[in-house]
């Protein structure tokens, strides 16, 4: 679960496009993946027998293909290999909890583990043994979970699988709505396991993550939006349950839609059957648990078909070739690796690395990735923000590389750190030191660099020429915007550049990146200055205007500022947009009051208005 | 920085506490000293839910309830400024929640701000409400 003091991010998904209030968000991640590259040939030895499994299924976070199985009968030993493929939205260690079975007896499963990007896909060689016969032909299962979960058992006999069936979308499309909140369910999914702890269901039951778009008609700065907090399932039995699990909460203001929320909840593996959604006048938490009784709830019907029971499918092309074993294990030491390196630069949180050299040396298996590091910067903007001055004060920390770091090779995933200070001061880039251990085996053309932040999608690119691993995101570039200046109350904001990428410390969720408009404000030389000052705050007072004509409110900004009359302050404001995002023409609403900070207003001022985000290709380009 | 300023703002509207803020829904409110000692702790702690049978969305004014019906609203070819009603804020009206649980009346709930400023509470005192509604 996300907690709701580690949670401030609004996820926005607005796009001209895809308005999030429009039932066009997803609420599942829609992450860049690559398609693992394991060993390719395999060669028996006289005795080895052959069995192409082939079968896929969840478990926990990871969708898992076996392919191809060995058995070994002069080493008692089945050896098969395994792709397992993180579709979770944050960094997931595979889990080797499996064991083989026959009548009683157990045999763990053997094999490394990964911490693998969402999105990426590590292919392993895993043993199980000692087998004094070949489990294909004794009857023996491969039971993956414990006896504690609900278990996926493969019957080797005839390669048919229970359990573990893959993530069934249903299409929903039902309204609720309560106190200041409207919720639209815009889907669910029906899946065998929690994505976010990476685990089985309990024995005998799924989980069901429903995905909704929350509207809000009157700001809620103080308790804010918590999925957790605000709703509750009511399953077909009559039983009511909490969520487990769901995207973060969220403190909206008046007459915002805020889209791409997910919660998941427990549910009977049966699955079918008529739910209520149970919406809450309030959190439970806070204020709310002073007087639980009053808290009112409305229900919300979501039908879940049978066809969202699934069936387990045998691996397909899309997810790439099966996969097969490594039988001769990991190749005897080889010659050093050296290699200059020309890559993209690599956008990770509030940061650009451009990794420059990669050295291995096959005797201390430490594998070396040089580069330099530097803080996004934009000198045209020029922003005024006193919280981001980081020259000086008792507060001020200087921005840390400090990231989760895998290199993928040949399939395989090895986890890195930083070898010396991880500090990067704004300014020029710094060198930076990333040594990756353990790397038994390094084939020199299929290299991949994973940098981001353990809750959210990984900064990738290919190092080398056969690598599968996918340059993403583009570093961000300054890109000018044309539009009007345009007035609301005492307020005139004059759009100046657009970057998109990584841009906080505090990345979107998986599948998203932050568009960062820069823009010059200036207040009426004939305002008003009252009590609190002349303040323009644009995470709550610049909005996009969503299709249906409400607000997607920014997760971001450069601070609020106060104004003297008549005075002009440059900002910056951010927004989480879909991947798919392409600039182009954009609808943007200023407000003319800031409601967060003047509670007793009670009508404000909004501008309408379409701003074009011009690209290097676009007749204005320059700044 | 404001988020935290709206936080303690809110949290000394909803909670009684010496010399602070003015109440933001509640009906008729007059000031009065409040005893010497331990005033606040005799106050009902406040209750934030909303009204049953009011609907904030009726009063939705600019912009269309949010619903199966909803249209696609064009973007203008220039700007347009509009004047937006913000709508009562339901966890607000719960402030007139009689003890009993019986909702107040959206009349009463949603009367002007008292004009009182909030300055002449004396330090040390007090708001205390006439219709037995949670009070600041």
């Amino acid at each position: 679960m996300r907690h709701r003091l580690l949670s401030s991010v609004l996820a926005v998904t607005v796009l001209l496009a895809t308005a999030c209030s429009s039932g066009g968000s997803s609420g599942v991640a829609v992450v860049q993946r690559d398609y693992g590259s394991g060993p390719t040939l395999l060669v028996l030895q006289p005795g080895q027998v052959r069995h192409d499994l082939n079968v896929d299924f969840q478990f926990g976070a990871f969708q898992v293909t076996i392919g191809t199985a060995v058995y070994d009968p002069a080493q008692q030993q089945l050896i098969a290999g395994v792709r397992f493929r993180n579709t979770g939205a944050q960094w997931n260690f595979v889990s080797l909890t499996s064991t083989l079975r026959h009548g009683t007896d157990a045999w763990p499963l053997l094999g490394d583990t990964a911490d693998v990007p969402p999105g990426g896909a590590t292919e392993m060689t895993v043993s199980v043994g000692p087998a004094p016969a070949d489990p294909f032909t004794d009857g023996s299962t491969w039971v993956w979970g414990d006896d504690d979960e609900a278990q996926t058992v493969i019957n080797l006999a005839d390669g048919t699988v229970a359990g573990g069936q893959l993530p069934v979308d249903v299409a929903l499309d039902t309204w609720g709505s309560l106190g200041k909140y409207a919720v639209h369910v815009t889907g669910a999914r029906v899946i065998t396991g929690s994505l976010g702890f990476n685990v089985p269901p309990a024995p005998g039951e799924r989980v069901l993550r429903v995905l909704f778009d929350v509207y809000t008609v009157h700001q809620d700065p103080v308790n804010g939006f918590y999925p957790i907090e605000h709703l509750t399932l009511t399953r077909p039995d009559g039983t009511t349950v909490e969520g487990t699990d769901s995207s973060d909460g969220f403190s909206p203001v008046s007459w915002t839609a805020a889209g791409s929320n997910w919660i998941d909840f427990p549910v009977a593996d049966s699955v079918a059957g008529d739910y209520q959604l149970q919406l809450a006048s309030l959190s439970p938490m806070a204020m709310g648990s002073l007087h639980p009784e009053l808290i009112e709830r409305t229900p919300i019907a979501l039908s879940i078909p049978a066809a969202a029971l699934g069936a387990t499918a045998p691996a397909t092309s899309p997810e790439g070739s099966p996969p097969i074993p490594d039988l001769d294990g990991p190749s005897a030491p080889t010659t050093p690796v050296e290699l200059d390196l020309d890559v993209p630069t690599m956008n990770v949180p509030t940061m650009n690395f451009q990794p420059r050299h990669l050295s291995w040396d096959p005797t201390t298996q430490i594998a070396t990735v040089t580069g330099e590091a530097s803080v996004i910067a934009d000198p045209a903007a020029n922003v005024e923000n006193p919280d981001l001055d980081l020259t000086g004060g008792l507060l001020d920390i200087t921005p840390q590389f400090s990231f989760t770091h895998a290199l993928a090779s040949a399939g395989r995933f090895y986890t890195g750190v930083v070898n010396g200070s991880v500090e990067v001061p704004p300014g020029p880039p710094v060198p930076m030191t990333i040594e990756f251990g353990g790397v038994t085996a390094l084939d020199p053309s299929d290299i991949g660099l994973y940098i981001g932040s353990r809750d959210a999608a990984a900064a990738s690119v290919p190092l080398t020429a056969n690598s599968p691993v996918i340059a993403y995101p583009p570093a961000p570039q300054v890109n000018t915007i044309t539009a009007p200046p345009v007035t609301a109350g005492d307020w005139t904001v004059q759009l100046v550049s657009y970057r998109v990428g990584m841009m906080l410390v505090t990345p979107p969720p998986a599948g998203q990146r932050q568009l960062e408009l820069t823009f010059d404000t200036t207040v009426s030389p004939t305002a008003h200055v009252k009590a609190l000052g002349l303040a323009f705050h644009p995470s709550v007072q610049l909005f996009f205007a969503n299709e249906d004509g409400y607000l997607g409110q920014a997760v971001a900004d450069s601070n609020l500022l106060t104004f003297n009359p008549g005075e002009t302050h440059r900002q910056t404001v951010v927004f989480n947009v879909p991947d798919s995002f392409v600039p182009g023409t954009l609808g943007l609403v200023l407000r003319g009051a800031d409601e967060t900070l003047d509670v007793t207003t009670d009508v404000f001022v909004e501008t309408t208005f379409v701003a074009t985000l011009n690209t290097p290709d676009s007749p204005m380009k320059e700044l | 920085m404001v988020a935290a300023a709206a936080v303690v703002l809110a949290v000394a509207l909803a909670a009684c506490s010496s010399g602070g803020a003015a109440p933001a829904t509640t009906t008729t409110v007059t000031i009065a000293p409040a005893p010497p000692t331990t005033a606040c702790a005799t106050q009902a702690p406040p209750v934030y839910a909303p009204v049953a049978g009011i609907d904030p969305y009726s009063a939705i004014g600019a912009r269309q309830h949010p619903g199966p019906a909803m249209s696609t609203v064009p973007l203008p070819d220039q700007p347009v400024s509009i004047d937006v009603q913000a709508t009562p804020d339901p966890d607000q009206l719960a402030a007139a929640r009689q003890p009993d649980g019986v909702p107040g009346t959206l009349d009463s709930t949603i009367a002007p701000q008292p004009t009182a400023p909030p300055e002449t509470v004396p330090p040390g005192q007090c708001w205390q409400s006439t219709d037995g509604s949670d009070g600041p």
